[in-house]
């Protein structure tokens, strides 16, 4: 009697740490649970708009010869059904997804950085109003959601709507390398205790594979973004062939992150099947580490197959005959996991209910979208089908049944869990033969209406082509398509609204998050549990109880602490206890920052720009401030007799994780620029360039010894730091002054070595790769100053070194690049230096 | 099958007319053939998994299935796929002379051909492409503003136009008649209209068509008032001399053409009229100026001088 | 306490193979632009050309780096982790395995066509 007292005063306090402030408070909401559910929610609007654009371009598309929408208004609709599907609504919706349900599958009270995604989130909403606004202003973007140059540039888009697009997808860009840094950082950190990497459900290995694939596959396109902008404001030629840029250059950049974002899509589909089909085979998967395999495979080889997009743009055969071939070896991996999943229904005894409905709609429409994605693989046959509407069969195959009915099936399968209803599946049905029915009408034949001769993108067609049936049934089949959408949606509503309350693990799964509350309290597990298997409720029966009764781990609330556990990557041995922060206004903040930053940048008020860059660097720092411990910490006990010591004692905390994936990502960054460099210096027509880069060999060679000085200096804090021997504070600001004479040196070699860059892309390259370095040490020197207040304030001791060692790893990166840099642009010219 | 009916110049990339075409669409056949087949086999066996009558498990060992499924049957396929891609594809490359080579530049949006004459001197045309039929033809393409992509799908694949580049493509028409070439690669505004005419003809036929095309002057034909119009209002950009290559399309075969604005209309007394002055309507965002102030009797004399042979 | 070096190299042994694989893929494609824009080899020289010799070379020798990852797994296999079960460690073990054979067969795969066709055509 006591003891259930004590638990349910425990449980009231752990919701009184979690839960979310309300009124105006919920703009400070961290908690992973109300971040994922709103990125969620916000996807859905922008599917919805999206799908009404669709409806448009295909109520144009009725008839030849049709006067509903003009070219104008059909070329910024197709740009924008495109941009919103790619990324205000795939991308945000897996980003929700995983941020909802990473914790409560791998048995953790909350992220790693659960202000990170509230950051991503804002970025995320920010963006995509920024698109949303242009089109009601009627300047959305219309070059394309692949946004080529020349046509994007500003001689043939002299408007804003090609900035729109650059600015806003950027923007939402941000929340996508937040939710990589976030996740990868999660899955190898915030599990349960006993959850080696052997024994985590298989979304997780699917999300940490996704978010590795994000980390590195969205800086390409974030580069070209920003190289694109800068063109366009201030006529740097990175894309222009007149002054030795190269528009392949674009398509490169793009195709590089955009055929892995297909995967980035698909894998996390993948996910929600490989976690439905165990428990409607009532059996844990079959194959577990093929398919682990079959995700690593697949995460490298997505990025072996960009040129398939480029098959015409006139590139040698052999160069196209490896991307062919890599095309195809993809679909090893693809049909290995299909094959785990097929063994797995056979090995098992199946249940059928409404989500394995939906797994058919998937099963059917994604193999037929994969084997003619292996026809477009064919070079030969690409040249014929490449940019017609076969293409655009193909991809909504691939996209709506490799991606959207795994998602309502998903919808469907964990609405019991985050609604609390009860499932009940007669209209779910009459919407699924709508969908399945409508998506073939509209999709199966356009592969022949492609086939036949009709171009992708064209607003109108004349008659007598042969195009007329194909393509009025496609908008038949597209109405019906939206009705079964419709009625998915009220089934959803409804459920939520007025269905029966929800029994408790209604599929009788075996995966953590079914042992929660319907809906899960805000804080997930009274107490952490401790696993030993794949399907823990399966092969556990007492945990459920054990947890609900704080028989677990971090059971009881202490000093208005938010807990969750930490373990070792590997074995999933507890490590720490991660202190997670409570409501702030922070990323808000930050987020708000950047909008100004970037909104005026739009509107070309770059005075303004400047501010609201030095404003979110401000905020960043004072969003890092409110992190740490001001003392030293004994270790706590963490439950079941184990003594942890909090996470900003420990080497390997998530921070340290998380700035290894942002650095992979900016290192990903900077090796595309290297590629850009090297790229246009190779094939670009108008090269070399009328003189090269010269500044005399002393000064570049005093920019990278400050940089490698900076480097000793912080190294030599950090030693300091944690010997007690002499003190940091001058080793930090010897690091400080390095830094900012490394910064002076990239400046100077840009300001005395090179002419305007407007003249070629050579100088343009050249300024942007320095400026990149002199970013680094100005950051660098801002972290020596900073590093030095915490020193000053207490936050960091010879236990609490955190933040000394992640400045230490950024001024290494800093050095590591300005050295590559350095030798790069100064030695190029001396190597193959001929001006022309 | 499938093909537009008769009088319509084909467009259909299953119903070839070239020699790659061809062989693209035998391949295509095939693979679709096979595409059917796996769907059938594939729906199949998930439908046995889940409505099988046994309740407990069946079928071979996961390490069977997963191997036999996952790897050895694809492996097979696809090894078989791409080793066919590689030699189908490498048979179309331009590699070797071609007997006739065409120089294409796409605009906003439209296509200018450029032949040689037996002297070697240039000649002009747009949206109109003759071949000789059972020749092999090069075409070279080039780009004057954005990215294009050229394109005639009874003929052969594709081939992008790109700014600072000549791309080639080798096609080889194996029958003559008409059939309608494309952009398809996004270019703007006018995207849709930026296609082209191309006639097969026999081989004779094509070199007497060059010769008659080759100083093809047509700038004095006609009556003086449509030719006063003519260079007060259009000689800016276009010309009647098939030698002179300007920033508009050429006009001196303008009776010839099937289409006025790169397949907008047809190209019938009425609709010329009509798109004298109202262009920009028929064919918004084009690069002409606009000339819906003309006059009606400026635009009769106009399209009598450019229908005059 | 494994230091966190030991992490990230255990991480990094999952996907050896994949990360030669990687190297071999940009190898090759550089290889070829460069190589194709250096020397040009005319079409007619079929497969005794420079370009195809490099290529081989460095499909030969990712494909060495692999079979020496495939030594290590055989004779060197990953050893646990403190307090990681033996089931975690052979997940991790076959992992490996796996992607190696994958990223060998990738390999082959993609680098066949090298022997096919005349390097720089089209």
């Amino acid at each position: 009697m006591n003891e259930t007292a004590g638990v349910s005063e425990d449980r009231r306090e752990l919701t009184r740490l979690f839960s979310t402030p309300p009124g105006f408070g919920r703009l400070a909401a961290v908690n992973h649970s109300v971040i994922g559910l709103r990125f969620m929610l916000v996807a859905a609007m922008f599917f919805i708009l999206g799908g009404l654009l669709a409806m448009l371009l295909r109520a144009q598309l009725a008839i030849p010869g049709n006067e509903f929408l003009d070219n104008e208004a059909y070329n910024q609709i197709f740009t924008m059904h495109g941009t919103v599907m790619m990324f205000l609504f795939a991308i945000p919706l897996i980003e929700g997804l995983a941020l909802y349900f990473i914790p409560k599958f791998l048995g953790a009270r909350d992220l790693s950085f659960p202000r990170l995604s509230a950051f991503g989130f804002w970025c995320y909403l920010f963006g995509g109003l920024i698109l949303l606004g242009s089109m009601f202003a009627g300047v959305a973007p219309d070059s394309g959601w692949f946004m080529y140059t020349p046509l994007s540039g500003r001689e043939f888009t002299p408007g804003i709507n090609a900035d729109v697009w650059l600015i806003g997808v950027t923007f939402v860009e941000v929340s996508a390398i937040a939710f990589g840094i976030e996740l990868v950082a999660t899955v190898l950190k915030v599990r349960s205790a006993g959850m080696s990497l052997g024994r985590m459900p298989l979304f997780g290995w699917y999300i940490l594979i996704t978010a590795l694939m994000m980390v590195i596959g969205f800086p390409p396109l974030i580069l070209a973004s920003i190289l694109l902008e800068i063109e366009r404001a201030f006529a740097w030629p990175f894309f222009d062939v007149a002054l030795g840029g190269d528009p392949l250059l674009w398509q490169h950049l793009f195709w590089l992150f955009g055929h892995p974002e297909v995967y980035i899509i698909f894998l996390p589909a993948a996910a929600v099947v490989s976690m439905m089909v165990p428990t409607f085979a009532r059996r844990p998967l079959v194959g577990y580490h093929w398919v682990v395999g079959a995700i690593i495979a697949t995460g490298f080889i997505s990025f072996g197959l960009w040129v398939h997009h480029m098959f015409t743009v006139g590139i040698p055969h052999l160069a196209l005959v490896f991307f062919s071939a890599a095309s195809m070896f993809v679909a090893l991996p693809t049909t290995i996991q299909f094959f785990a999943w097929l063994a797995t229904l056979w090995q098992g005894r199946p249940v059928r209910r409404l989500p394995m409905l939906y797994l058919f709609g998937f099963l059917f429409i994604f193999v037929c979208g994969g084997l003619t994605g292996v026809m477009l693989a064919l070079v030969p046959f690409n040249w014929q089908a490449h940019d017609t509407h076969f293409v655009v069969a193909h991809l909504h195959y691939v996209l709506i049944g490799g991606f959207v009915f795994p998602v309502i099936a998903a919808l469907y399968y964990w609405l019991p869990l985050f609604s609390g209803k009860e499932v009940s599946g007669r209209l779910g049905q009459w919407a699924f033969w709508l969908l399945f029915i409508g998506f073939n009408l509209t999709f199966l034949h356009m592969h022949l209406t492609g086939l036949v001769g009709m171009p992708r993108r064209v607003y109108t067609y004349p008659e007598g082509l042969g195009w007329e049936w194909l393509n009025l049934v496609s908008t038949i089949g597209g109405f019906i398509m939206t009705a079964g959408f419709a009625a998915l949606l009220l089934d959803v509503i409804a459920t939520v609204r007025t269905g029966a309350p929800a029994r408790r693990n209604p599929w009788q799964a075996g995966t953590l998050e079914w042992s929660l509350d319907h809906p899960p309290a805000v804080y997930n597990f009274a107490s952490l549990p401790e696993v030993r298997d794949v399907e823990p409720l399966w092969e556990q029966p007492d945990l459920e109880e054990d947890v609900r009764a704080g028989r677990g781990y971090l059971g009881r609330a202490r000093n208005d602490w938010q807990e969750t556990l930490g373990v070792h990557a590997i074995s999933g041995r507890p490590d720490q206890i991660i202190l997670l922060p409570g409501p702030t206004y922070m990323p808000l903040i930050t987020a708000s920052c950047l909008l100004v930053f970037f909104l005026s940048f739009l509107l070309g008020i770059y005075w303004l720009s400047a501010i609201g860059a030095a404003a979110s660097l401000l905020a960043a720092l004072r969003w890092a401030w409110a992190g740490g411990l001001d003392r030293d910490w004994p270790d706590q006990d963490a439950g079941q007799g184990l003594k942890l010591p909090l996470h900003p004692q420990v080497i390997e905390a998530p921070g340290w994780w998380g700035m290894l994936a942002g650095l992979l990502c900016n290192g990903t960054f900077f090796i595309t620029a290297l590629f850009g460099y090297l790229y246009l210096w190779a094939v670009a027509p108008q090269w070399p360039p009328e003189s090269f880069i010269d500044t005399g060999m002393l000064l570049p060679a005093a920019t990278v010894l400050a940089a490698f000085l900076a480097l000793l200096a912080f190294h030599r804090a950090v030693g300091n730091n944690a010997s007690g021997q002499g003190r940091p504070v001058p080793a930090l600001l010897a690091a400080g002054l390095m830094s900012a004479l490394a910064l002076a040196g990239c400046a100077m070699q840009i300001a005395t070595g090179l002419p305007h860059p407007t003249t070629h892309a050579y100088v343009a390259l050249t300024t942007f790769l320095l400026g990149y370095c002199g970013l680094h040490a100005l950051i660098a020197g801002v972290l020596g100053v900073y590093c030095w207040l915490r020193l000053r304030a207490g936050y960091v001791s010879a236990r609490r070194s955190l933040d000394l060692r992640l400045a230490r790893i950024w001024a290494g990166y800093t050095a590591a690049v300005m050295i590559i840099v350095v030798v790069l642009v100064q030695g190029m010219p001396l190597l193959l230096g001929e001006a022309s | 099958m499938l093909v537009a009916g008769c009088g319509e110049p084909s467009v259909s990339a299953l119903a070839p007319a070239g020699e790659a075409a061809s062989e693209i669409a035998r391949i295509t056949w095939i693979m679709i053939a096979a595409t059917l087949l796996l769907m059938v086999v594939m729906s199949a066996l998930g439908l046995h998994a889940v409505y099988r009558r046994s309740d407990g498990p069946v079928g071979p060992s996961p390490l069977a299935v997963i191997l036999a499924g996952g790897v050895i049957v694809p492996t097979v396929v696809l090894l078989a796929l791409l080793i066919f891609g590689v030699r189908s594809g490498d048979g179309m490359l331009p590699v070797g002379e071609a007997a006739v080579e065409v120089r294409v530049t796409a605009h906003q949006w439209w296509w200018q051909f450029e032949y040689r004459d037996a002297e070697g001197q240039s000649i002009f045309t747009a949206n109109e492409l003759h071949l000789p039929v059972g020749e092999a033809v090069d075409i070279v393409v080039e780009s004057e503003d954005v990215i294009h992509s050229f394109w005639v799908p009874a003929l052969g694949g594709k081939i992008d136009a790109i700014p600072g580049r000549a791309n080639r493509i080798r096609l080889r028409p194996t029958e003559t008649g008409q059939f309608r070439g494309q952009c398809a690669e996004f270019c703007g505004a006018q995207h849709a209209r930026m296609a082209f005419d191309v006639q097969v003809h026999a081989v004779d036929d094509f070199h007497d068509l060059i010769a008659d095309m080759g100083g093809l002057d047509r700038s004095n034909a006609g009556p003086t008032a449509g030719r006063e119009a003519f260079e007060q209002h259009c000689m800016e950009c276009h010309s009647r001399y098939t030698a002179r290559d300007h920033e508009g399309p050429n006009l001196a075969r303008l009776p010839e053409r099937r289409w006025l604005g790169a397949g907008t209309v047809s190209n019938t007394s009425g609709n010329l009229r009509e798109w004298i002055a109202g262009h920009q309507a028929l064919k918004p965002g084009n690069r002409m100026p606009d000339h819906s102030a003309l006059d009606d009797d400026t635009v009769e004399a106009l399209a009598r001088y450019l229908e005059e042979q | 306490m494994t230091p966190p070096g030991w992490t990230i190299r255990a991480l990094l042994r999952l996907s050896a193979g994949l990360i030669v694989w990687a190297s071999g893929f940009v190898f090759l494609y550089a290889g070829f632009s460069l190589g194709c824009q250096l020397w040009a080899p005319p079409p007619e020289d079929g497969l005794s050309n420079p370009v195809t010799l490099m290529l081989a070379g460095f499909m030969l020798v990712h494909l060495a780096a692999m079979l020496t990852l495939g030594w290590l797994w055989w004779f060197r296999p990953v050893v646990a982790a403190a307090d990681e079960s033996e089931s975690s460690r052979r997940i991790r073990h076959r992992v490996e395995g796996l992607v190696l054979a994958c990223s060998i067969f990738a390999l082959v795969w993609i680098a066949f066509p090298v022997f096919m066709v005349a390097p720089c055509a089209g």
